[in-house]
Formats: C-alpha cells, sequence, structure tokens
C-alpha cells in the first residue's frame, strides 16, 4: 500500500466563484519534494464511505513547507468535491498520499505547449517554476469560464508576460485549437489538462494534420463514473460483495477490508490490475491496450464496471 | 497484483514493412548513397508532396545538414531511413538530439546482415561484424554476439565467447 500522512489545512482561499485552493501544512516535520505535474490523493472520511479523490499539486516542487490543492465544486460531484468545500475547515488535520506523478512533462522536448481547460490549470502550475529553472521553451494556453474556474489569471499574466494566451469564453473568442497547432517545428510536444471534449478536440486536430500521436500528452481528470449496481465474487475466498451505482469496484473492495495497490484511482496508471475470471466487462480505463481489453481477463476496477449483473474476480 | 509475463527477453528490432504516412506534412528519405535506391517505390509514392531526399555516409556532416535543416520542417514531418543497421541507428539517435519522436522514424529492412557490436570488456565497437564468434577490433578477445541491442549505440552487446575454457573455440556462424 502507498504511503500515507497527516498534515494540517492552514490556509483557503476561494479563487473563483467555483474553485477553492487548499494550503496543506505538515503535521511534523518536512513533506517531500515532488516532480512538476504530480498528484496527492486525499482521503475524506464521511460516514457512508471514506471518499479518496486525487489532486494535482500546484506549489512549487522543491518547497518541502507545504503542498497546495484547487478543487473544484463538481456539477455531478459524487461527494468529494462537496466535501472539501462544505466540510473542511483551517485547522482540521487531512490524510494524504505521497505524491505520484502520471502527468511529467517530457524534458527531452523543444517546446512545450500547455493547454489548460478551467481547473485543469493545477498540474501546470508546478511546470512553470520548474520550466523557468532550466530555461525551457513553453506556452501556456489557458481556456476558461469567466468568473467561474479562471483563478490564477492575473499571477500567471504578470508571471508569464507574452507565454500566457487567455481565452475567457465569456468574453474573448474561442481558442483556435488548429491555429495552436499548426507552424509548430518537429520537436514541440503538447499538454492537454481538462474536459475530454478539449482532449478529443486535440488529438483531432492532430490527426487532421499528421502530427504523430506521440506529441501528444493528457491527464484527464480522475474519477469514476457510476454505473449500474452489479455483484462481485473474490474468488479465493468466495466473499460476495455489492457494488452501488455510486462507488467504485475499488471502493467497495476496500470497504470489505481488502487492500490493492493503487495509485491514481483514475484508470491511468496500471496499479490495480486484477484478473478476471467470470462475467463481462465495461472497460472504463486508459492503461489497458486493446488485446488485453478484448481478452477479458483484465480490469481496472478503480473505473471499470461489470457490463452484467455480475464479475468475478481472481483474487 | 501486476501481471508480469514477460514475452520475449530480445531486444533485437523488427523491421515491418515500410508504408508512406499520407497524413504528414513533408515526407524527409535520408539513405547511405548505396542504399538510395531501396526507397526508390516510396520516393515515388511522395512525388506529388513536398519531400527530400538526403543521402549520406557521414553522420557528423549529416548532423550539421539536419540541424539547419529542422528549422524549415513542419512538425508533421515522416522520416525513412534506408542503410546499414547500425546506420540507420546512427541518424535515429541524431533525428531524436534534434527533437524527432519515434513515431514519426520509420526503417526499412537493413541491406546486409552484418552487425556492429560493442564489446563489454573493452567498450570498443568493431562495425561490419558477419559471423561469431569475431575477434573485437579494441582488445583482441573472442566475443560471441547476443540479441541485445542498444538502440542509442546501434549496437548489439559482445562477450568473450567461451572464458570458462578459452582453447576451445566453436566454429563462426554467420547471422
Amino acid at each position: 500500500m502507498t504511503d500515507t500522512f497527516k498534515v494540517t489545512v492552514t490556509d483557503i482561499q476561494t479563487v473563483a466563484s467555483s474553485i477553492k485552493e487548499f494550503t496543506l501544512s505538515p503535521v511534523e516535520g518536512q513533506l517531500i519534494p515532488f516532480s512538476a505535474g504530480s498528484h496527492i490523493v486525499v482521503e475524506m472520511p464521511t460516514e457512508e464511505k471514506t471518499y479518496k479523490n486525487a489532486y494535482s499539486l500546484l506549489s512549487q516542487p522543491d518547497d518541502p513547507s507545504h503542498y497546495k490543492i484547487a478543487v473544484r465544486l463538481q456539477d455531478n460531484s459524487r461527494g468529494g468535491s462537496v466535501y472539501m468545500h462544505t466540510q473542511v475547515k483551517v485547522g482540521d488535520s487531512l490524510t494524504i498520499s505521497a505524491p505520484a506523478n502520471r502527468f511529467a512533462p517530457l524534458w527531452q522536448a523543444k517546446k512545450h505547449i500547455l493547454i489548460a481547460g478551467g481547473i485543469g490549470i493545477t498540474p501546470f502550475l508546478s511546470y512553470l517554476p520548474e520550466f523557468e529553472r532550466r530555461g525551457e521553451d513553453y506556452e501556456l494556453h489557458y481556456l476558461y469560464r469567466g468568473g467561474q474556474t479562471g483563478a490564477y489569471c492575473n499571477e500567471l499574466s504578470e508571471q508569464l508576460g507574452d507565454r500566457l494566451f487567455c481565452y475567457d469564453s465569456a468574453t474573448s473568442p474561442r481558442c483556435n485549437i488548429e491555429n495552436l497547432m499548426s507552424q509548430r517545428a518537429p520537436g514541440t510536444h503538447f499538454y492537454i489538462c481538462g474536459p475530454e471534449k478539449l482532449i478529443e478536440a486535440v488529438m483531432t486536430t492532430a490527426k487532421q494534420l499528421g502530427i504523430a500521436a506521440g506529441y501528444i500528452h493528457f491527464e484527464e481528470f480522475a474519477a469514476p463514473k457510476p454505473g449500474n449496481a452489479f455483484e462481485l465474487e473474490l474468488k479465493s475466498s468466495g466473499r460476495l460483495l455489492n457494488v452501488s451505482e455510486e462507488e467504485s469496484m475499488l471502493e467497495a473492495i476496500e470497504k470489505s477490508g481488502i487492500e490493492i495497490p493503487n495509485l491514481c484511482r483514475g484508470g491511468v496508471c496500471g496499479q490495480c490490475v486484477c484478473r478476471v475470471s467470470q462475467g463481462k466487462i465495461d472497460h472504463r480505463d486508459t492503461f489497458l491496450t486493446e488485446q488485453e481489453r478484448s481478452s477479458g481477463d483484465v480490469i481496472m476496477p478503480c473505473v471499470s464496471r461489470a457490463a452484467g449483473e455480475r464479475l468475478t474476480l481472481d483474487i | 497484483m501486476q501481471d508480469e509475463s514477460i514475452k520475449s527477453v530480445s531486444s533485437r528490432p523488427v523491421y515491418p514493412p515500410v508504408e508512406i504516412n499520407i497524413n504528414a506534412a513533408y515526407h524527409l528519405f535520408i539513405t547511405e548513397p548505396s542504399a538510395s535506391s531501396k526507397v526508390g517505390n516510396l520516393l515515388q509514392q511522395t512525388a506529388a508532396k513536398t519531400h527530400q531526399l538526403i543521402e549520406s555516409d557521414n553522420i557528423e556532416e549529416l548532423k550539421l545538414q539536419l540541424t539547419e535543416l529542422i528549422g524549415t520542417l513542419p512538425l508533421a514531418t515522416s522520416v525513412y531511413l534506408a542503410g546499414r543497421e547500425t546506420y540507420m541507428w546512427q541518424v535515429y539517435a541524431v533525428l531524436a538530439e534534434l527533437g524527432f519522436i519515434k513515431e514519426q522514424i520509420e526503417m526499412l529492412t537493413p541491406t546486409d546482415n552484418s552487425r556492429t557490436v560493442f564489446c563489454c570488456h573493452c567498450y570498443t565497437q568493431t562495425h561490419q561484424v558477419a559471423a561469431a564468434p569475431f575477434e573485437c577490433e579494441g582488445c583482441g578477445l573472442p566475443l560471441t554476439v547476443t540479441d541485445h541491442f542498444s538502440k542509442r549505440l546501434g549496437s548489439y552487446f559482445g562477450f568473450q565467447v567461451n572464458a570458462e575454457a578459452k582453447d576451445e573455440l566453436p566454429a563462426a556462424e554467420a547471422f
């Protein structure tokens, strides 16, 4: 299991109407430095269950005195962001995982083009100090909805000057992805963090322009989507668990007291992969290969579900 | 819980048939002078598109030439390489240094079976090795050649054959 440790919430700022920024300080000693693009998993114990959500770290990677995360109140929240917005107060203590990174910059790149949609700005905030330190060539394109999700605009514009391109959907023209991606030299890499639609738009444009997929890097918001309830059998013990509509398989397994190694909890990292011995799978991850998916004998329980009423895991 | 089935330990590259990437905005062919005919067919297919053929067997000169050229190339450039295996990987290294990624670089079937071999005892690379065991150009030891391939060096890993019984040398076999 990954290490967890306790932190104290030492500051909460409302940085846009639907986004709060939390400063987390160590209860004792210092936190560990992290690499640009890292995230932590925050545990949120409620009466019904413990939510575990991954949030990008947006503080200075080399500053061990505190971490900062920003949480957007999601429209269809499963409870995590509501908890952070309404339950957590300054002085509270929280349990967090050690930082992990699924979205590090590629240091071989000749130029980095960062494309952020709303709260998707967060992982890039830890890229910037590292880019400055290394003298990297980069641009930040920031798409947001005026007032609601456009946190950090002013301070970014001061810091970045003409490397920053802001697109406020309320006041300015939409970002033209094709213009943004054409006329680029070999070695230019694109990083996207934001809603699926934005990621798809960039991928489609890349294809049209003939840009190799290896130049496109993205981090999807890691949150399992609800689905139908189903019965889960654990082969080794014969135990039966019920996975409810709002709950992921991984959460149901954890609730029963069984621990499975996991990191991102969003179908990206591959840590929690399990063998399936019976039942059809509704694959929702981005980790497994097409071959593995169609084989039907492996699943990422953090996001994927049973396609039918019952699934048997070989654990 | 990770499934760690290792299907093969060989790092020997495979060279599937090369096709023109029709989506690319620019097609760049780089070949050893003796291998330029190998890309004839592909060149024909790109006749109507923006393309260029560079024939060179001097990696240092090629490096300078490509460094100058890269500023004029689009991101959607496809590169096609032809020549001996070691040559293609040397050009690959130059391209990677300039920012190209693997997906953009296609390699044709190497023009011969010869290998460049990296000696793990003296770190010398011996070129155009056709059979093993062979005598290392650096330290003179008889080396056997593995399928372990370094993409960075364009070389196969070689080590002393039968080191425990030095007098019993197996007969050389062609690759």
